[in-house]
């Protein structure tokens, strides 16, 4: 929570919830969603990936090209865009305070964070030749 | 171990070709150091004795001849140049055949044995400008006719053994001596003490087979016993009548009748534009009349009187050269469409009883001894069998170091081969692919020669798999093989490039959900095996200083020892 405090005191950051003074708690919800969504996201997409290779009854069809893997990064975005759109309809302090714009600088956030996440994922992992 | 096929006349000439496409499919001979099954180590070297230099047989063999050369260099540094096609796939063969022809006889004058009959062998010095030798026609007379002297021998003995034996006798012992042309040919003194193993095959019941066959390997066995320590082994086989020809396009003169000019004329007029005449010049047909009409053809009529009279020989006089000699034939024959005298029209598909024929060769090579020395056998067909009605189950088995060789699951890891190495390795991806496939991991710190070794294995592949087609071609009417089409069919889904059949090949190499076991098995005949393509990932030959050839015989051992009879067949 400090940390997130932390980010929120940075000015560019600030673009992403411009009430955070007057509304510090919220803020750091808000901030705390971003990133647990991205990161849930990355979880998933890679829970995907793995299951779909353990699954594959050829050997080849384990085998992703830099392609597939690419586009695969590439939908995931879409899912972490739907849930902060639900997230933040749902949530009144969220529909109150969040601006509609701080809404998509938010979604850019959370995809910022996730794709730091999928890419490191893939380059410390066995699976780094299908990404580069 | 140094093999040497030695192909008498057009049936062993098609023998021959066989056995090229049963190596090129990866029939084994022998067990390497690590006890698997290879013919890599051995080289063969192929004799041709025949005087039809130009038959279809030979254009067949030499075909079937390049095809190996380009397997064998695909697999092994591409340099198709070469005539020893070399490759740690299977053994080396001398891609140049060496024709031995008995026509080409040693010659004191440049006359000498010019003019290609019997008579101008046995009698050319006679009647020539300013020589004094007697001619030898009284000698002949009461052995010959004078057609039987004059019919031009080059496209072979027309099923006469009498006029090739005295041909041959000649022509065997001018392989004495490397001057002669046949000398040079055959180059005996390279195999002065050294290990060999000379396999004979020809016709039992033909010309150049039926006289060739005793002649040549009565020859070797006296070699042979004069040097006891040089490790030779003579093996033979011979082909009881397993096709019949039809009836040429009109039938022969009765004995003591005459011709003239003006009837050969009036056959050529009639029959001229005959199939049996095709692409013949005039001078050509005329001979081919002359030869019809004096009844210098096969006859359907003579083959098993006269290949029972050849068995009766053996039995009184030649088996004893053999160390091993076998017997292919046909209870029932089966019958030829279109006739042909011997040349280059003589095309014929490879027949089931020319496989086994080459099987018993490999026998033969594999040192796999069958029976003792008083038995003599392996069955082509049974009665139970139709002739035109074989599958891959009724062929003979032989073995390799004790380990049988049963050649419907040759052919059925062959046919896999071509699939997984063609459709499953993930060729467009290596560097992705080194957790799952071992041959990726090998290309990993050389993934330039992805680009080599992908379009070689694609092209020796694609070549095996024709081997693979021509061996067991369906029977037809037109062109009977012998073969049940079953085989055929079933190991063409192996083959096929289409998805569906891809699609269809990997459903039964698939594995099953939370399991490692695959979810079917692929088949051929009676034969199946079980595995699945993540198996397959792992199967590689150990160290990174392995060739394409290494890797290929690596994964056909594999798929070859999970290759399994089927319960209840």
């Amino acid at each position: 929570m400090r940390l997130i405090a932390l980010l929120l005191e940075n000015d560019f950051l600030r673009m992403l919830f411009a009430a955070a003074d007057d509304e510090p708690d919220t803020a750091v919800s808000w901030m705390t969603t971003l990133i647990v969504t991205a990161a849930l996201a990355a979880g998933l997409i890679f829970a995907f990936k793995g299951l779909r290779k353990y699954l594959a009854d050829i050997a080849k069809r384990k085998i992703w090209t830099r392609g597939q893997t690419w586009l695969m990064i590439f939908v995931g975005l879409f899912p972490i865009f739907f849930a902060l759109l639900a997230i933040w309809y749902l949530n009144r302090d969220y529909l109150t305070f969040v601006q509609i714009g701080e809404l998509f600088t938010g979604t850019l956030f959370a995809w910022i964070i996730y794709l730091v996440l999928v890419i490191l994922g893939h380059l410390v992992s066995p699976w780094r030749r299908e990404l580069v | 171990m140094k093999h040497v096929f030695i192909a008498i006349g057009g049936s062993g000439t098609k023998v021959a070709e066989a056995l090229v496409r049963l190596l090129a499919v990866g029939f084994p001979t022998r067990r390497d150091e690590g006890g698997n099954a290879t013919s890599t180590g051995d080289s063969l070297q192929i004799w041709r004795v025949d005087p039809d230099r130009s038959s279809g047989a030979s254009d067949d063999l030499n075909q079937a001849l390049q095809d190996y050369r380009r397997i064998q260099s695909c697999l092994s540094d591409n340099n198709a140049t070469r005539s020893l096609a070399h490759s740690n796939w299977a053994m080396d063969i001398e891609t140049n055949v060496r024709h031995l022809d008995p026509l080409d006889l040693p010659q004191e004058g440049e006359q000498d044995n010019v003019v290609k009959t019997l008579r101008g062998v046995l009698d050319s010095r006679h009647n020539r400008s300013g020589q004094s030798v007697t001619s030898s026609g009284t000698l002949l007379a009461p052995f010959y006719e004078k057609k039987d002297l004059d019919v031009q021998i080059d496209r072979g003995f027309y099923q006469k053994p009498f006029i090739g034996s005295a041909v041959m006798s000649i022509f065997s012992k001018s392989l004495e001596d490397d001057a002669t042309p046949g000398g040079r040919a055959a180059g005996l003194t390279a195999f002065s003490n050294t290990p060999t193993n000379f396999f004979l095959c020809g016709s039992l019941h033909g010309g150049t087979g039926a006289c060739g066959v005793p002649v040549i390997a009565n020859f070797l066995k006296t070699r042979k016993d004069q040097n006891t320590g040089w490790g030779w082994r003579i093996g033979g086989c011979l082909l009881a009548p397993y096709v019949t020809p039809p009836n040429p396009p009109f039938n022969s003169l009765e004995d003591g009748s005459q011709f003239n000019e003006n009837d050969v004329g009036h056959y050529i007029e009639r029959y001229g534009n005959e199939p049996a005449f095709a692409g013949m010049t005039p001078e050509e047909k005329q001979e081919l009349v002359k030869q019809i009409l004096q009844g210098f053809y096969a006859d359907p009529e003579d083959m098993e009187a006269r290949a029972k009279q050849g068995l009766a020989y053996y039995r009184d006089h030649s088996a004893d050269y053999f160390d091993e000699l076998y017997l292919v034939g046909k209870p029932n024959p089966n019958k030829l469409k279109a006739w042909s005298n011997g040349g280059a029209t003589q095309r014929n598909p490879l027949n089931s009883a020319e496989i086994v024929s080459a099987l018993s060769a490999l026998n033969f090579y594999a040192q796999a001894n069958t029976g003792n020395q008083k038995s003599y056998v392996i069955g082509s067909s049974t009665y139970d069998i139709p002739a035109d009605d074989m599958r891959l189950s009724h062929l003979p088995s032989y073995k390799v170091g004790g380990f049988e060789i049963d050649a419907e699951k040759v052919f059925l890891a062959s046919a896999l081969l071509q699939h997984l190495v063609v459709h499953q390795i993930p060729w467009k991806n290596v560097r992705a692919s080194i957790k799952d496939f071992e041959l990726c991991r090998f290309y990993d710190d050389k993934e330039a020669r992805v680009g080599i070794d992908e379009p070689s294995f694609t092209e020796a592949l694609r070549l095996i798999a024709l081997s693979l087609q021509h061996l067991i071609r369906e029977n037809h009417e037109q062109f009977p093989t012998g073969w049940n089409g079953r085989d055929a069919q079933e190991m063409w889904k192996y083959l096929a490039s289409d998805d569906i059949s891809i699609k269809d090949v990997e459903q039964k190499l698939a594995k099953k959900l939370m399991s490692k076991e695959a979810k079917g098995f692929v088949a051929l005949g009676n034969s199946s095996a079980k595995f699945t393509t993540q198996e397959f990932g792992k199967w590689c030959p150990a160290g990174d200083q392995f060739t394409r050839g290494d890797y290929l015989r690596h994964v056909w051992t594999e798929l070859f020892n999970r290759c399994q009879t089927q319960l209840g067949t």
